[in-house]
């Protein structure tokens, strides 16, 4: 099935690459069935037990493809028992969390499960964060043990340290299969904190099963054995969504960081596997979607971030079979969904056993067309609260008035909304300053609280600076005597420090891509800091015409888009800040610059900023780049 | 539009449920149905303070009951 894309566009700044109408695209062929739908049930079967019945009904089925080998459910099965049993023996119990540092490997879905089948809750520990923050979160979160491939991660002494290939004494059969309560907590997933102490959401099992049914019972995920790519980080709760998927027999392709980063690869993957179902955010969406022109385009579950009204009337008028999710991770994932049809965006309907309020602040029901109220979720799919954190579970998991049975609780999501004249819920904006940037949930106070905590800053803001449309990054200020002109350091490598050390603490999408140094901070009359009276960011603008080499081209290309001030060739572009659309504007910048035929993976191939020069030198002696047609990304194109 | 749980300058409850789950509530909205008042009227940061020192574990009190004293 082909259908064109409307070729009527609103006007964009010039700065934007754009073509005047998207190729047409094919929705993908729907398989077809050879397992009957799962049966409705009023009370949504455990996970564990549903993986039970897909290992007996098809063991010879392939569970998982990641880039280090496949298995088929019944070694899954085999794999995630030993594990288990392997974990029960170093007294991992029922209530009981255990980390998992795993990178993107066919490792990482067996520890999930071998975590729950022992009884306990898995608490995600990326390798790639920075070790001072998995220390704190295996701290934070009391672990009982960790798994990992390596001997030594950063988790405090004494805590038992297994590999993902581990097997005890015990056979595999000794380890008698839990069936956890509704109850029992099944991960505990870290979100930015805005007093800087990062909140640990903890989950029941009740509410994972209650989440994949609703998404069942909406059609969002079909009856017929699906291939699901896991494209979100362990690490956030879109990961959920993704990774159980298994538990009802469908096959899960586990997509590694370097095919998701590039556009390309991730493209080449998804038709390797004929994926069916593919989780990103809007922004990620932007990335690919050129890559999939003509081709076969999965099922998408769009979240992390509102989808921009473009993208939806794209995906709509093109017929692309698409849901927008939305849900705080402290609903479970997802509360809200619509399939992207119709005129506009809006969040949609409530999943079964969701119920939705638009409340006013005096918690009484908005009821007008456009009134602006803040959004309440409540029912069996929330969170138990933040682990460790009663003061702030009371402050947001608080008692809900609607609720037929007494006693129930209700989530303020901080998140505004309105009901069109149509009906609609819509999504308006934030009550506080929690910001999502490429589908990163970040409190900017976190930020501020770590950058006011290094030696010398006496004060910090932190704002989003969108320099271009859709292209949002942190920007940092700062005052205080480190930074002040006339301290002993030069007043251009402050920053460049401020931002070394923040990388120490911080995951990468929690470091701002620029610090500005300020005399003073600019206050509110009644003395707060007054964020919209902070400058345009320094580091943004950089010269357009750069002479010198080769190296020095790349070099400025590399500050600008990163923002820093200098970069050095020992630089990783990744570890300072780089993501996957900042890479895709250090490519076409190049290209332009340079007119060399020049690939994302050159990029994010390359160890550091010397490698990725070389790559460039060889692209550019290689001769000049064919024409290309534009991309139809909307990114800025000059700076 | 200000939140009713985010007023420093207002009056506040704790609540409790049969789950022992607390809730910080606004003294100037009636308490649900199937919740307690335990501490307050009293300022927000006072409440919050009470309930970090009376609520250890956060998981419903029927859970935790059943893992023992784990």
């Amino acid at each position: 099935m082909t259908s064109h894309h409307r070729s009527t566009r609103t006007a964009v700044p010039s700065d934007l690459i754009e073509i005047e109408e998207y190729p047409a695209m094919t929705t993908f062929a729907e398989p077809a069935a050879t397992v009957p739908a799962a049966p409705a049930s009023s009370a949504p079967a455990d996970l564990l037990a549903r993986l039970r019945a897909a290992v007996a009904a098809h063991p010879a089925r392939t569970a998982v493809h990641a880039a280090d080998g496949s298995l088929d459910f019944a070694a899954l099965d085999r794999r995630t028992a030993a594990l288990a049993a392997a974990l029960r023996a170093r007294g991992v119990r029922r209530g009981d969390k255990v980390g998992v540092h795993l990178a993107r490997t066919l490792d990482l879905p067996v520890a999930l499960l071998a975590v729950w089948r022992a009884g306990a809750a898995y608490v995600p520990l990326d390798p790639a964060y920075p070790a001072e923050r998995i220390s704190f979160m295996a701290a934070d979160a009391g672990l009982a043990a960790v798994v990992s491939a390596e001997a030594a991660p950063p988790v405090p002494a004494g805590v038992p340290v297994l590999r993902p290939d581990a097997a005890s004494e015990a056979t595999a059969a000794d380890a008698d299969d839990f069936v956890p309560d509704p109850l029992d907590s099944a991960y505990v997933i870290y979100t930015s904190g805005s007093t800087g102490r990062p909140k640990g959401v903890e989950v029941p099992h009740g509410a994972v099963a209650d989440l994949a049914a609703g998404l069942e019972q909406v059609g969002a995920y079909r009856p017929e054995p699906s291939v699901v790519a896991w494209n979100a980080s362990v690490s956030f709760d879109a990961s959920v969504q993704q990774w159980i998927r298994i538990c009802r027999g469908d096959t899960l392709v586990v997509v590694d960081d370097a095919r998701r980063a590039d556009p390309a690869r991730l493209a080449a993957l998804l038709a390797e596997h004929a994926v069916t179902d593919l989780d990103l955010t809007p922004s990620h969406w932007q990335l690919l979607r050129e890559q999939l022109t003509g081709a076969a385009v999965p099922r998408l579950f769009m979240g992390g971030e509102p989808v921009p009204e473009r993208t939806w009337r794209e995906l709509a008028d093109g017929g692309i079979d698409a849901f927008n999710l939305y849900g705080p991770t402290e609903c479970t994932v997802d509360a809200i969904t619509a399939p992207i049809t119709g005129p506009g965006p809006h969040l949609g309907e409530p999943l079964a056993g969701v119920r939705v309020h638009l409340l006013d602040e005096r918690l009484r029901p908005v009821t007008g067309a456009g009134e602006v109220g803040e959004l309440y979720l409540a029912g069996p799919g929330l969170a138990h609260g933040y682990a460790g954190q009663p003061g702030l579970t009371a402050g947001r998991f608080v008692a809900d008035p609607f609720a037929t049975a007494p006693g129930a609780r209700m989530y303020r999501t901080g998140d505004q909304a309105r009901r069109s004249a149509e009906g609609l819920l819509e999504y308006v904006g934030r009550v506080d300053r929690q910001v999502k940037l490429r589908g990163f949930r970040i409190e900017l106070g976190e930020v501020e609280h770590a950058l006011a905590a290094l030696d010398g800053v006496t004060a910090a803001a932190v704002t989003v600076h969108e320099p271009a449309p859709g292209d949002t990054r942190l920007a940092a200020y700062v005052t205080g005597p480190a930074v002040a002109p006339g301290s002993t350091a030069p007043a251009s490598t402050a920053p460049a420090e401020l931002l070394a050390e923040l990388r120490r603490t911080l995951p990468a999408h929690l470091v701002p891509a620029t610090v500005t140094v300020l005399e003073a901070m600019p206050l509110t009359p009644n003395g707060k800091v007054d964020h919209r009276a902070l400058p345009v960011p320094v580091a943004e603008a950089a010269p357009e015409a750069v002479g010198g080499g080769v190296a020095e081209q790349v070099a400025e290309v590399w500050r600008t888009v990163l923002g820093v001030p200098e970069v050095l060739p020992a630089d990783d572009f990744l570890s300072l800040g780089g993501h996957s659309l900042a890479a895709l504007r250090v490519v076409h910048l190049l290209r332009r610059k340079l007119n060399v035929e020049l690939q994302l993976r050159h990029l994010l191939d390359a160890a550091d900023l010397a490698a990725f020069t070389e790559a460039v030198q060889r692209a550019a002696a290689a001769g000049p780049a064919a024409a290309r047609p534009a991309l139809t990304a909307r990114r800025p194109a000059v700076r | 539009m200000s939140n009713p749980f985010e007023n420093d300058n207002a009056g506040y409850l704790v609540l409790v449920n049969d789950e022992n789950q607390h809730s910080l509530w606004p003294v100037w909205i009636d308490v649900p149905a199937g919740w307690t008042t335990v501490h307050g009227e009293a300022p927000r940061q006072e409440c919050l303070e009470w309930i970090e020192t009376n609520w250890t574990d956060i998981r419903p009190a029927s859970l935790v009951a059943g893992l023992g004293n784990r």
